[in-house]
C-alpha cells in the first residue's frame, strides 16, 4: 500500500499520466462527436472499435513513457538503490513497483471511461456488454504496454536511452511488425497456418482487434474459409488472456534477468 | 357409510346428464373449422392456441387476435393453400413447430403457398424450417410479418425466411426476418417487389439465383455474412437500400455475381467487409451511393467490365476501390459528373464548378497480394497498410485501378477538417492561457 501511495504521489506530480489522461478525453470526446450521425443500433459497437482504433496509436506510445520513466526515475535519483541496500531484492522492488504503475494507470483510465459512458447512453442504444468487452479490450492493451515500458525502463541506462527504446518499441509494433507479415503473407498456406497464427495472434495489437471486433458482434466467426477456420484455431476470448499472459510473464522475467543498474555498481 | 356413496353416485349422475357436452365432446379441430367456413366467408380465431397442421383449398380469410397461434404438429407445413384457395387472406397469427426434416420428399415450412393473389398479414412466424414459402405462386401480398429462424448450428440445418421458387410480380413489405439460413431467397422468380423490409442475422440477406426485373426499396441489410447475393439475374433495381455491418472475413454489402444490367442507385454501404463485390457481372449502373467505412468499397473483379460509376461518395474506406484480376474496362463518370472520393485525393477547382480540374488517378499495390491471399484483408485496419503502399509506389510496383476525369469535391472532408483545425485552435488556446497563468504565480 504504501509503494501504491509512493507511486500515485510520484505519477500525480509528474505530466506524464495527466498528459496520456487527457490525450485520451479528447479523442474520445472527438470521436463521440464524430459519431453521433452512425446509422441504426448498431452505432455505439462501431464507436467502440473506432475510438480503441485510435487509442491503439496513442495509449502504446504514453503508456510506455508513463511506466518506463517511473522506473528510470528510481535509477537516475538513487533512490533504487537506497531500496535495495535495505535486503529487498530487485525482483520483489519491480512487483511492487509493476503493481502500483498499473493499479494507478488501470484506476484513473477506469474512471474517465466510467465518467464517458454516461453521454454515450445519451447519443447511442447503451450496451453494458459491449462496453465491458471495451473495457477489458483498453485495460489489456494498457497492461501490457505498461509492462513493456517497465522492462524498457528496467534494462535501459539513462533517459536518452530509454525515450530512444520507447519509440522504436512503439513503432515496431504500430508498423514495422505488419509490414513484416505483409511481406510474408505471399508464402503463407495451409500448412504453415497454424504456425502463422501463432506468431500472429502473439501481436498484442492483432488479438485485441480480433477479440474487440468478435466480441462485440461486428466480425462473426461463421461462414470461415477454410483457411481462415485453421487461422482461428482457438476462440478469440481464449486468445485474449493468453496473450496478456505471455507477455506480462515474459516482460516481468526479462526486466529481471536484462535488468541494468543505471550507474548502481 | 354406504349412503354416503349412494349420494355421491347419484350427484355425479345427475351433472353428466344435465352437462353432455362439457365432459364428452371435444372442440373443433381447426381443420374442422376452415372446412366448415364457406367459400369467400371470414373464419374469426379466439385468442388462444390451435393445434395444426391445416390444409386452406377454398379461398377464405383466417383472421386472428393478437394472441391467436397456431402451432403444428412438427410433420409438415403448419398452413398450406393448395392450388384451389387463390385469393385467400391469412391476418394477425402467430405460427410455428413446421417439420424441420430435411430428408423428406419436400422442404416445409410454417406456411406454404401454392395458389396466387392471396394476402398474409400481421404474421409471426418461429420455430419453422422456411418460414414463408411460395411455390409457384404469383400476385401475393406479404406484409407486416416478422420470421424468425432458429438461427446457429449447420447452415443446412436452417431454412430461409421467405422462399420464392418460380413465383412472379409477388410484394413482400413491412417485414422482419432474422437468424434464418437466407432472408429471402429467390429461384427462378421476375418481377417482384421487395419494400422496407429488415434481414439481419442471416447467411445472406437476399440470395437471388435466374431471377429478373425484381425491384428492392428502402431495405435493410444489416449484420449478415452477405448483405444481398444477387446471382445469374438481370435488371435487378436496388434503390435505398442499407447494407451495413456485413464484417466476416467473406462477406460484403452486396454481391453481383454473373448478373447484368442492374440499377443500384442511392443506396448506403455503411461498414461492411467490402461494400460492394462485382464478379462476372456487366454492364451494371452504380449511381449515388454512400460507401462510408467499408474495409474496401468497391471490389471489382476483371472479369466484370462496362460498369458505369457516377455521383457516388466514398468517405472514409480503407481502400475506397480495389480491382483484382487485372484492370476492367469500366466507366468513373458519367455525364462529366465522377464520384466524390473523400480524404482519398485533394482536389483542386479554380472554376468553382465542385468539379476537380484535374483527373484522378488511384493506385494500389494490394490487388496482387489479395487474389492470392484471403489473409491480406486481416490486415486491412492496421496502420502499416498506408506504409506498404507508399513504399510499392516508390518502387514502381503499384497498378492503377481506376481512373475519374470529373471527381467531385468532397464536401464532408472539408468539414472534418475544419472539426480538427477548431478543436486543435482550441486546445492551442488553453494551453497558452494556462502557461500565462503559472508564469503570475511565479
Amino acid at each position: 500500500m504504501t509503494y501504491i501511495w509512493k507511486e500515485w504521489k510520484e505519477l500525480s506530480r509528474g505530466k506524464g499520466l495527466w498528459l496520456a489522461l487527457s490525450t485520451a478525453m479528447i479523442i474520445s470526446v472527438f470521436i463521440l462527436w464524430q459519431s453521433k450521425s452512425l446509422p441504426s443500433n448498431q452505432g455505439f459497437e462501431v464507436y467502440l472499435v473506432s475510438l480503441y482504433e485510435m487509442n491503439v496509436f496513442l495509449i502504446p506510445l504514453l503508456s510506455l513513457f508513463i511506466s518506463s520513466f517511473a522506473v528510470i526515475q528510481e535509477k537516475e535519483q538513487k533512490t533504487l538503490m537506497i531500496i535495495l541496500t535495505k535486503k529487498e531484492s530487485y525482483r520483489s522492488f519491480f512487483l511492487k513497483k509493476t503493481i502500483g504503475v498499473q493499479l494507478i494507470t488501470v484506476l484513473m483510465f477506469l474512471c474517465w471511461y466510467f465518467a464517458l459512458a454516461l453521454p454515450m447512453k445519451f447519443v447511442f442504444f447503451f450496451h453494458v456488454s459491449s462496453f465491458w468487452v471495451f473495457l477489458l479490450t483498453f485495460l489489456t492493451l494498457l497492461i501490457i504496454f505498461n509492462q513493456i515500458g517497465l522492462f524498457l525502463g528496467s534494462i535501459c541506462d539513462n533517459r536518452m536511452q530509454l525515450i530512444g527504446a520507447n519509440i522504436l518499441t512503439w513503432f515496431f509494433f504500430i508498423f514495422i511488425l505488419d509490414l513484416l507479415f505483409l511481406y510474408f503473407l505471399p508464402r503463407v498456406n495451409e500448412e504453415n497456418i497454424t504456425a502463422f497464427s501463432v506468431v500472429y495472434f502473439l501481436d498484442p495489437l492483432h488479438t485485441l482487434h480480433f477479440y474487440l471486433e468478435t466480441a462485440l458482434g461486428l466480425y462473426p466467426l461463421d461462414h470461415m474459409s477454410r483457411l481462415m477456420k485453421k487461422m482461428v484455431w482457438l476462440p478469440p476470448k481464449y486468445l485474449l488472456p493468453i496473450t496478456l499472459l505471455v507477455w506480462l510473464t515474459l516482460s516481468f522475467e526479462l526486466s529481471i534477468r536484462l535488468r541494468r543498474r543505471g550507474g548502481i555498481s | 357409510m354406504r349412503r354416503k356413496w349412494y349420494w355421491m353416485a347419484g350427484f355425479t349422475l345427475y351433472f353428466l346428464l344435465q352437462n353432455p357436452i362439457c365432459l364428452m365432446a371435444e372442440d373443433p379441430s381447426l381443420q374442422d373449422l376452415v372446412d366448415q367456413t364457406p367459400k369467400n366467408g371470414i373464419l374469426h380465431l379466439q385468442n388462444k392456441t390451435y393445434n395444426g397442421n391445416v390444409v386452406i383449398t377454398k379461398p377464405i380469410t383466417v383472421k386472428g387476435r393478437s394472441r391467436t397461434s397456431i402451432k403444428g404438429d412438427g410433420t409438415g407445413n403448419v398452413i398450406l393453400l393448395k392450388k384451389t384457395a387463390d385469393g385467400t387472406r391469412l391476418e394477425s397469427l402467430r405460427i410455428s413447430h413446421s417439420s424441420q426434416n430435411r430428408n423428406s420428399e419436400e422442404e416445409y415450412s410454417a406456411i406454404k403457398v401454392l395458389s396466387d393473389r392471396n394476402v398474409l398479414k400481421n404474421l409471426k412466424i418461429s420455430d419453422s424450417f422456411h418460414g414463408i414459402y411460395l411455390s409457384s405462386s404469383d400476385d401475393n401480398e406479404l406484409s407486416q410479418v416478422q420470421i424468425t429462424g432458429i438461427g446457429g448450428g449447420e447452415i443446412a440445418g436452417q431454412g430461409n425466411g421467405v422462399q420464392l421458387i418460380r413465383s412472379h410480380r409477388n410484394q413482400l413489405k413491412d417485414t422482419v426476418i432474422r437468424d434464418s439460413r437466407d432472408g429471402i431467397y429467390f429461384s427462378y422468380s421476375n418481377d417482384n417487389v421487395v419494400k422496407d423490409v429488415d434481414i439481419s442475422h442471416t447467411r445472406y440477406g437476399l440470395h437471388y439465383m435466374y431471377s429478373d426485373n425484381n425491384h428492392f426499396f428502402h431495405n435493410r441489410f444489416h449484420q449478415n455474412i452477405g448483405g444481398a447475393a444477387i446471382m445469374n439475374s438481370k435488371r435487378i433495381e436496388l434503390i435505398g437500400n442499407e447494407f451495413s455491418y456485413q464484417q466476416g472475413s467473406r462477406s460484403f454489402g452486396l454481391m453481383l455475381q454473373a448478373s447484368d444490367e442492374n440499377n443500384v442507385k442511392d443506396n448506403h454501404f455503411y461498414h461492411n467487409q467490402r461494400g460492394l463485390y462485382i464478379d462476372l457481372s456487366q454492364k451494371n449502373r452504380i449511381i449515388s451511393n454512400d460507401f462510408h467505412q467499408n474495409r474496401v468499397g468497391v471490389e471489382l473483379w476483371a472479369s466484370s467490365s462496362n460498369q458505369v460509376f457516377s455521383l457516388n461518395r466514398f468517405f472514409r474506406n480503407i481502400l475506397p476501390v480495389i480491382t483484382i484480376g487485372g484492370r476492367a474496362k469500366n466507366k468513373w463518370s458519367e455525364g462529366h459528373k465522377g464520384n466524390e472520393w473523400g480524404d482519398t485525393f485533394a482536389l483542386v477547382d479554380l472554376n468553382e464548378d465542385k468539379i476537380g480540374d484535374i483527373p484522378v488517378q488511384y493506385q494500389s499495390s494490394l490487388a496482387k497480394l489479395m487474389e492470392d491471399q484471403e489473409l491480406v484483408y486481416l490486415f486491412l485496419p492496421s496502420p502499416s497498410i498506408k506504409i506498404f503502399e507508399k513504399i510499392n509506389q516508390f518502387l514502381h510496383r503499384q497498378e492503377t485501378v481506376f481512373k475519374d476525369p470529373y471527381p467531385l469535391l468532397s464536401e464532408q472532408q472539408g468539414g472534418f477538417q475544419a472539426g480538427w483545425f477548431l478543436l486543435i485552435l482550441f486546445f492551442i488556446m488553453l494551453g497558452m492561457i494556462y502557461v500565462q497563468r503559472r508564469r503570475k504565480v511565479r
